[in-house]
């Protein structure tokens, strides 16, 4: 007997010198099952108690809309902030040197580290309307604490180092010749910028963007604190589903989990399909 | 092509000419260390220019302070009789291909090329008619129209440094700069390549500069050669100037030296051993000296005046040729035969006669 019977499921031309895809296969089957696949089937199984009108009756309750749209409105208003203000974060960091760098550096990962029960409040005090900020935001009429708005910022804190560690990478790796060639032909240093550099780094970004915003929709403690949780103005959908979840609604908490999974599975297609798109230039 | 580049010099005449690019004194620093160290260097309209040398000489940051993407401590640039030390790129009107293409990934080949012509700074602004024309002109001339739909990243290496020349060009420059064009090519695609921009050049007469580290791309391309040495202008001439009479031991030793032996010179001739050798450069007048030779001015000789004995270590044949490592007295000598001419290859471990037909001999 050779080794190659015992290859033989594989095409002999399909074999690799790159050692380990059977078992990295096996481990990466095994572990999404156990991790992802097996609790999403059982979320996916439970609402069928309801039966399909149940499900459609159960996540057309106003309140649920209203919760859903919240959730959804929030995180993508958060997502983009972070979009915009995380490049600018990841350029700085990137292309300049200066003194304390590191430490800035090191700030960008504090919202992963932080509990973000902690955070909630943290933020919490300082935009309530006798807090630090909030007191100087409240006699313009700006109330943050208690409203969407401070929703937004909640997501937008615990978003940050999705964008800027996504970016990162990308930008250290962007060659300087690509702006020196660029300025050889006359282009401008915002030209340079629209044209040479964004382009490079836009999937880098929508990869962020995409982190962040799933991030976001599913982010509990630290909105729970800000938001003030009043049934059709700042409930987000996390909080209503461990709201159904104490009154024993196990199949109505389920029902809106999944729509929840279904709308975020959706949106992170586009942008996925989007970002495909944006890279059409990378293929052969 | 387009009519507007000035047709090749037939006969350079070189008093009324006006230099296109004219260096004085170049002077630039990285921290301490003096990267271009006054250099003055002048050159000619429509005239190809190699700038050679080994890592470190310069050569680069030479190239990129005419192309205005550093900046010179000290000394002045003219492009055209214009002063240029410090002005920005485009507004020296200079085309600068980079060593790894720097080409625009996410653009076609044919945006990359018209990159220059819808800049905001473009004046007078071309129409889209127009900008094709000249971009599907442009390509035709590098052999690419078919391509200009494709990326950068489906095409191979000689054809990425096609689109980057190609791309330079568009915006009609007085000056093109190139920084070590063939460096990242295998050999074939590069002799190709080099025969195709030496034709380019002759069709168009754009007075072009470009950087290199390889002597025989120099000497095949160049019109004149410029040789740097931490960065100082070691010499200045024709390939054939530069190769036939190296002005110092460093020109000679990168321009393919050979063997380097220590020597006596007396009467004219350099003594090494008991063999009196011909000097053929201007070389110090008595005593000790270090005399280079050439791998294809040593040949084998049974008997006669003026013999080294010597102790063949290595023989190898290359192509045509057969290179053959002696032992003289304890020295490594190089020595290059015709495979053809040599009835019996001489086999190691033999000993055989040298003759040294010249040498150039430097002040040790």
């Amino acid at each position: 007997m050779t080794g190659r019977s015992f290859f033989s499921v594989f095409p002999r031309r399909d074999r690799s010198i790159i050692p380990g895809f059977g078992l990295t296969l096996g481990i990466t089957l095994f572990y999404l099952t156990i991790i992802v696949l097996i609790p999403l089937a059982a979320l996916a199984l439970r609402p069928m108690d309801l039966g399909f009108s149940g499900f459609v009756a159960a996540v057309t309750q106003p309140r649920v809309l209203a919760a859903l749209k919240l959730s959804f409105t929030t995180a993508f208003f958060a997502a983009a902030i972070n979009a915009v203000f995380g490049l600018a974060v990841a350029w700085m960091l990137v292309r300049y040197e200066f003194p304390g760098k590191k430490v800035v550096d090191a700030i960008v990962d504090l919202p992963f580290a932080l509990p973000t029960a902690v955070a909630g409040i943290a933020l919490t005090a300082l935009y309530a309307p006798n807090g630090w900020i909030g007191q100087y935001l409240d006699p313009l009429g700006i109330k943050v604490a208690f409203t969407p708005l401070g929703i937004v910022v909640a997501l937008t804190f615990i978003g940050l180092p999705f964008v800027v560690r996504t970016v990162q990478p990308v930008l250290e790796e962007l060659d300087t010749e690509l702006e020196e060639a660029a300025a050889c032909l006359g282009a401008t240093r915002l030209e340079t910028f629209i044209r040479v550099i964004f382009p490079v780094i836009m999937p880098a970004l929508m990869t962020g963007f995409a982190m962040a915003l799933a991030r976001a929709v599913g982010e509990y403690g630290s909105v729970i604190f800000i938001a003030g949780n009043m049934p059709m103005v700042s409930e987000i959908t996390p909080l209503l589903i461990v709201i159904k979840l104490e009154q024993f609604d196990y199949a109505g908490a389920a029902a809106i989990g999944v729509a929840m999974l279904l709308i975020s599975f959706i949106m992170l297609l586009v942008i996925n399909l989007l970002q495909r798109w944006s890279r059409r230039w990378a293929g052969m | 092509m387009a009519p507007n580049w000035p047709p090749p010099p037939a006969a350079i005449d070189r008093k009324r000419i006006i230099m296109s690019i004219s260096i004085k004194s170049l002077t630039k620093r990285f921290g301490g260390f003096a990267a271009v160290d006054g250099i003055d260097l002048d050159i000619a309209n429509g005239e190809l220019m190699a700038l050679l040398g080994p890592s470190g000489s310069g050569k680069t940051t030479l190239l990129r302070m005419i192309g205005g993407l550093d900046f010179a401590d000290e000394g002045t640039l003219l492009i055209e009789g214009e002063e240029a030390t410090v002005t920005a790129p485009h507004a020296r009107r200079v085309g600068f291909v980079f060593q790894h293409y720097a080409l625009f990934r996410h653009m076609t080949v044919f945006e990359n090329v018209a990159f220059g012509l819808r800049v905001a700074r473009r004046k007078p602004k071309l129409a889209e008619a127009a900008i094709k024309q000249k971009v599907m002109d442009l390509l035709e001339l590098v052999q690419l129209a078919p391509l200009a739909g494709r990326y950068p990243n489906q095409l191979s290496g000689g054809q990425r440094q096609r689109v980057a020349l190609a791309r330079a060009l568009a915006t009609e420059p007085r000056v093109l700069l190139l920084d070590e064009p063939f460096g990242a090519l295998d050999a074939k695609v590069r002799k190709e390549l080099r025969r195709w921009l030496r034709d380019i050049h002759k069709g168009m007469g754009v007075t072009t500069v470009f950087v290199t580290h390889d002597q025989e791309e120099a000497l095949e391309l160049a019109d004149r050669v410029a040789i740097l040495n931490k960065g100082r202008i070691e010499q200045v001439g024709t390939p054939a100037e530069v190769y036939d009479r190296p002005a110092s031991a460093f020109v000679c030793d990168f321009l393919g030296g050979g063997t380097r032996l220590d020597c006596q010179v007396e009467g004219g001739a350099a003594l090494i051993g008991n063999a009196r050798v011909p000097i053929v450069n201007a070389a110090p007048a008595g005593g000790k000296a270090i005399a280079y030779i050439r791998a294809h001015d040593i040949e084998l000789a049974d008997g006669g005046p003026d013999i080294l004995q010597a102790r063949v270590r290595l023989v190898q044949p290359v192509g045509p040729q057969l290179r053959l490592d002696l032992d003289f007295n304890g020295q490594v000598v190089e020595a290059v035969l015709d495979r053809d001419s040599t009835q019996t290859a001489p086999v190691p471990g033999q000993l055989v006669g040298l003759r040294l037909r010249q040498a150039n001999v430097y002040a040790g």
